[in-house]
């Protein structure tokens, strides 16, 4: 059984070209993966349901409520860049920025969390588990549609480590929800922030990127299908 | 020095323009463009894979990349980084590839036996040791012609699988049932 040539596998390659429409510029689809996530959380508010503190709150003039607020969103934009760049040959410096960025916002939200955890005096009590299982519920179920618009745009593109871009599209996608929770809990103790809220993206990405990965395969092989029938 | 950057451009420009082309369904810019990279991209495998039999797979397997993720490159970007990437993607699976294929089989010379393909001249057998060769007869036919053609003749699984006539994960089956009673045989015992 003789392998083909390099030249006949131009050749074969030649005579199966169809036309490709090509992928989405990335900042549009990072727009749309956040768009998501927004329309989600305004359909929400909608509902009543995850609505934001007042504005004459006092944890709006909080450092600490606020930091793990800007990391939040700071994880969610690195790790859905990181998410769909990752999947975009050539795009690696888009992949070290979105690492860097998310790395950053997860310091500052991990670190805001240990941070309150250390001046609180607050007792942690079996009722909290609750608490913090329903925040983290709510951020999971929130961030959902972001993170499978993200694994829409990965599967269409080249996906080339399906479990690291499951990782960071869960990872990112809840922390978008993560962000509407955080700014509409009444929990206000520093334990629950830091365990319910700011580690939310690394709970997402640990249990969600097995099921997430299951579905990038799928639909990358969809896409694959509907490629080769001169869909792309 | 102003001149090989020129050239670099004009290069870039080009295949960027019969990507584009390739893009819309030309298969003449797609030749074109593919012939070329052919080049380019043995001399990046060339620099950094040593195993020569594997290169040319590797640069194949790259120009499938390619074709395959032909939608992910947008005219507005440079081609040469979208070009590189897929090559070292390329290679990074190869040797993923390679790492999971050598746990998987179990390496005769870890434990003190030569390779049997080490030692062939030419034809299955003609220059094994003493020892290995009657070792070898005194395998069962299935897992005899199994070792031989995996190792000895240095078919990949696919293809001596097709020439024993079975399934890829039987000829694995019967391989591995042998190399186990060879190493009993020699003395070696199980791991």
């Amino acid at each position: 059984m003789s392998e083909p040539s390099s030249q006949d596998r131009i050749q074969a390659l030649v005579r199966d070209l169809q036309p490709v429409r090509p992928i989405p510029p990335l900042r549009a689809a990072i727009a749309a993966v956040a768009g998501t996530g927004l329309v989600v959380i305004a359909a929400g508010w909608l509902l009543g349901s995850h609505l934001p503190r007042a504005w004459t709150d006092s944890a709006w003039s909080d450092p600490r409520f606020l930091l793990i607020l800007v990391g939040l969103a700071l994880v969610a934009c690195g790790a859905i860049s990181a998410a769909l760049a990752s999947a975009v040959p050539g795009r690696e410096r888009a992949v070290q920025a979105g690492f860097r960025i998310g790395g950053l916002g997860l310091a500052f939200t991990i670190g805001s969390g240990l941070w309150g955890v250390a001046r609180s005096t607050v007792a942690f009590g079996p009722g909290d588990l609750s608490a913090y299982s329903a925040c983290l519920a709510s951020s999971l179920v929130l961030g959902l549609a972001s993170c499978l618009v993200a694994c829409k745009f990965v599967a269409r593109a080249a996906m080339h480590r399906p479990h690291a871009s499951a990782a960071l599209a869960s990872a990112g996608g809840v922390a978008l929800g993560a962000i509407a929770v955080h700014a509409s809990c009444s929990a206000g103790d520093a334990l629950h922030q830091l365990v319910a809220h700011a580690s939310a993206p690394l709970v997402a990405a640990a249990v969600l990127t097995p099921l997430v990965s299951l579905v990038l395969i799928y639909a990358a092989r969809r896409a694959a299908r509907d490629a080769v029938r001169g869909r792309s | 020095m102003a001149d090989r950057t020129v050239r670099l451009n004009e290069r870039e420009e080009a295949w960027r323009a019969w990507m584009i082309a390739a893009q819309t369904g030309d298969g003449a810019a797609y030749e074109k463009l593919l012939v070329e990279l052919l080049a380019r991209a043995r001399r990046q495998v060339g620099a950094r894979v040593s195993d020569v039999a594997a290169r040319e797979d590797i640069v194949q397997n790259a120009l499938l990349s390619i074709h395959r993720a032909r939608h992910t490159y947008r005219g507005e970007r440079p081609f040469t980084p979208w070009f590189n990437a897929i090559v070292r993607n390329s290679i990074a699976d190869w040797a993923r590839a390679r790492g999971r294929r050598l746990q998987r089989e179990l390496p005769l010379e870890l434990d003190g036996i030569s390779d049997p393909a080490s030692e062939t001249t030419s034809a299955a057998g003609d220059a094994l040791s003493p020892d290995l060769q009657r070792a070898l007869e005194a395998l069962p036919q299935a897992q005899r012609q199994a070792v031989e053609l995996i190792h000895v003749e240095e078919l990949s699984v696919a293809e001596a699988a097709e020439r024993a006539g079975v399934s890829a994960g039987a000829l694995k089956v019967r391989a591995h049932r042998g190399y186990r009673a060879l190493r009993a045989m020699l003395g070696k015992g199980e791991r």
